[in-house]
């Protein structure tokens, strides 16, 4: 039995050598390599919409988003150098940078819990400049959803990329085929 | 077992008058004492041996033994004489007379061997190989004891009947009565090959298990090594479970695009921070098929009256099979609103079925044309003066070109008709196209003057 046990350390110690060999080695060379970005660590719903006068000649989009923080750890997601926030084209799925659109101040989102974000854009845009309450005309509607389509019938999706976390927040688009500025309406 | 005790009372008494030493062997090795009988070597000294041989021993002298040590191949030759026997006499003392010097140092040799471990595995383990399918087969053991006095368990005497009946330089011996009496053998290995083989077997099993655990390591090692790499890239239950060790219970399903929520309306603020909200997609026209009857279309003939579709078509004739126009009416919408006068409407348009099994269902194919040119009316003010409010109501005949072609007063303060008619006149659509085709549409519209505060 004395040679059994002999067997049994030699092969353990051989055993630990080829760990540590194997995992030393790889460490290294994966080290440079980058790391993979999380997409669900923060998870963002279309909210909707709004379009504010800024002036009579100007206005702000603001697309609206519910955030949910799913990790164990809170967040702050806020404008910096290494956020970078880009477009998805529905054309050729590239990545571009959107004309203008910012990150509206900061969000702060504790461990497992809800929050709502804002990314906006100033556009110039002649307000109608007879708008009384409760009532838009229907060519005035066109103005408003042609301003809205302009803006976002190429746009797959905007994408957040935080390159500190390493965290890729996917703003998923709520206005696809519903915001056509065409005066057709077709019945089938 | 007496006769055993009494072998020990010889060797022990035999071995105080010894000048050399009696040393074990561990090895086999036969011994030829004469013609017709042999045995194996117990013990051996530089001065004799003892012997344990295949039949009695009757002779007092031995004059030419011839044996073979495993250190050897040479044969020895030497003579001895009896010292001692036992009651069997088949066990025996022998003392070396005239021994060659050669054979002394052979002897010595082999002394010298015996009394070495490393030397004696080898010889050892070739012995118990020769000696495993006898030794399978005892049933029952007996307790002998050595010259050195210490008492050993041996195997059954027939497994030394074996190793005679395989010598080549013994004769076959007469097998024993089964009442012969149990004799002294030479030392049994002190691992049973048995035991021996079953110990390897374990041993294969535990080295195999070891290395699978070895394999087992390796491969958490790898594991680990790739969620290093991973690192903060993790899905929300492995970081979850990387931060607090435990997984969120309510994480929804990852949105996707085509999850998404769609905008259902688009909110609008002014600078007063006043709202409005808009559906973001353009009103959907549904059709009312409520009016279907057996009479066919008259798109034409029909457009004047198509608030009456359902009345039967004045030219149409009873030979040709023909339906009544279905009426659609678009939902009522607000087309603008100022200080002093808010503007509602309601479209409506009446659309010819067809019967034939090719023909298209009411309404396929229909573009409304939309107004694109709107002129409010001005407050009249002599209507103003008299402070006179109210809503004036008015049907629209819209021309398939998209003008004006009809207008009507419905009901209405009459001082403010004037204004109304004229501004409603200015309005311009573009045409309605039901399958490619411009045709008319009707519109109830309605003036809601108030006066200015």
């Amino acid at each position: 039995m004395k040679y059994l046990f002999l067997i049994l350390a030699f092969l353990a110690a051989a055993g630990g050598v080829v760990l540590f060999v194997s995992r030393a080695p790889v460490k290294q060379e994966v080290a440079p390599q980058p790391e993979e970005w999380n997409s669900g660590a923060i998870r963002s719903s279309f909210s909707g919409i709004q379009v504010r006068e800024i002036d009579p000649a100007h206005v702000e989009l603001i697309f609206s988003y519910d955030l949910e923080n799913t990790t164990g750890s809170d967040y702050r997601l806020a404008s910096g150098p290494n956020v970078a926030l880009v477009a998805q084209f529905k054309s050729d799925g590239s990545l571009r940078a959107p004309d203008a659109i910012r990150i509206d101040g900061s969000v702060f989102l504790p461990a497992r819990s809800h929050g709502h974000f804002a990314l906006k854009a100033s556009r110039p845009f002649n307000w109608p400049s007879q708008m009384v309450p409760g009532q838009v005309g229907p060519i005035t509607q066109d103005k408003f959803r042609s301003l809205v389509s302009n803006e976002v019938s190429n746009v797959q999706e905007f994408i957040l990329f935080d390159q500190t976390a390493r965290y890729k927040i996917e703003f998923p688009s709520g206005w696809q085929g519903s915001t056509s500025a065409s005066s057709a309406a077709a019945l089938n | 077992m007496a006769e055993s005790s009494e072998l020990i009372g010889n060797f022990s008494s035999d071995a105080n008058r010894r000048i050399h030493a009696r040393h074990r062997i561990r090895s086999l090795a036969y011994v030829e004492l004469g013609e017709n009988n042999g045995g194996i070597v117990l013990n051996i000294g530089e001065g004799g041996f003892a012997v344990r041989a295949a039949e009695a021993i009757i002779e007092d002298s031995l004059p030419q033994m011839r044996f073979q040590t495993h250190t050897s191949a040479k044969q020895l030759i030497a003579s001895g004489e009896i010292v001692w026997t036992g009651n069997s006499r088949k066990e025996a003392g022998v003392r070396f007379v005239d021994l060659p010097a050669d054979a002394l140092g052979e002897i010595k040799t082999w002394i010298s061997e015996e009394e070495s471990p490393v030397n004696f595995k080898k010889p050892m383990m070739a012995v118990a190989r020769r000696t495993a399918r006898t030794n399978t087969s005892a049933s029952e053991r007996i307790v002998e004891a050595t010259e050195v006095g210490e008492v050993i368990e041996t195997s059954e005497p027939r497994r030394a009947e074996s190793y005679f009946s395989r010598s080549s330089i013994f004769q076959q011996p007469p097998k024993q009565s089964p009442n012969a009496e149990p004799t002294a053998v030479s030392e049994k290995p002190p691992v049973n090959w048995l035991d021996f083989r079953v110990q390897i077997g374990a041993g294969w099993m535990l080295a195999a298990f070891v290395i699978f655990l070895v394999a087992i390591s390796f491969a958490a090692g790898m594991a680990i090594r790739k969620r290093d790499f991973v690192g903060p890239s993790l899905g929300p239950q492995d970081q979850a479970s990387q931060n607090n060790g435990e997984i969120p219970s309510s994480v929804p399903p990852a949105t996707s695009p085509a999850a998404a929520a769609k905008i259902s309306n688009i909110e609008i603020v002014d600078s007063s921070n006043r709202q409005w909200t808009i559906p973001a997609k353009p009103p959907i026209v549904h059709a009312n098929q409520d009016a279907a009857s057996s009479s066919a279309p008259n798109m034409e003939a029909d457009s004047s009256n198509a608030t009456r579709a359902a009345q039967p078509n004045p030219i149409s004739s009873p030979a040709v099979e023909k339906k009544s126009p279905v009426l659609l009416s678009l939902p009522e919408t607000s087309l603008g609103a100022s200080d002093t006068v808010a503007i509602s409407s309601q479209r409506s348009l009446s659309v010819p079925t067809d019967s034939s099994p090719g023909g298209s269902q009411p309404g396929k194919n229909l573009h409304v044309g939309q107004l694109v040119n709107l002129v409010e009316p001005v407050y009249p003010p002599d209507a103003q003066k008299n402070h006179v409010e109210g809503t004036v109501k008015l049907h629209a005949t819209i021309g398939a070109d998209g003008a004006i072609k009809d207008l009507k007063t419905l009901s209405g303060p009459p001082s403010l008709f004037p204004a109304a008619l004229t501004a409603v006149r200015e309005w311009r659509y573009n045409p309605t196209l039901l399958n490619g085709q411009p045709i008319e549409t009707q519109e109830d519209i309605s003036l809601v003057f108030r006066l200015p505060k």
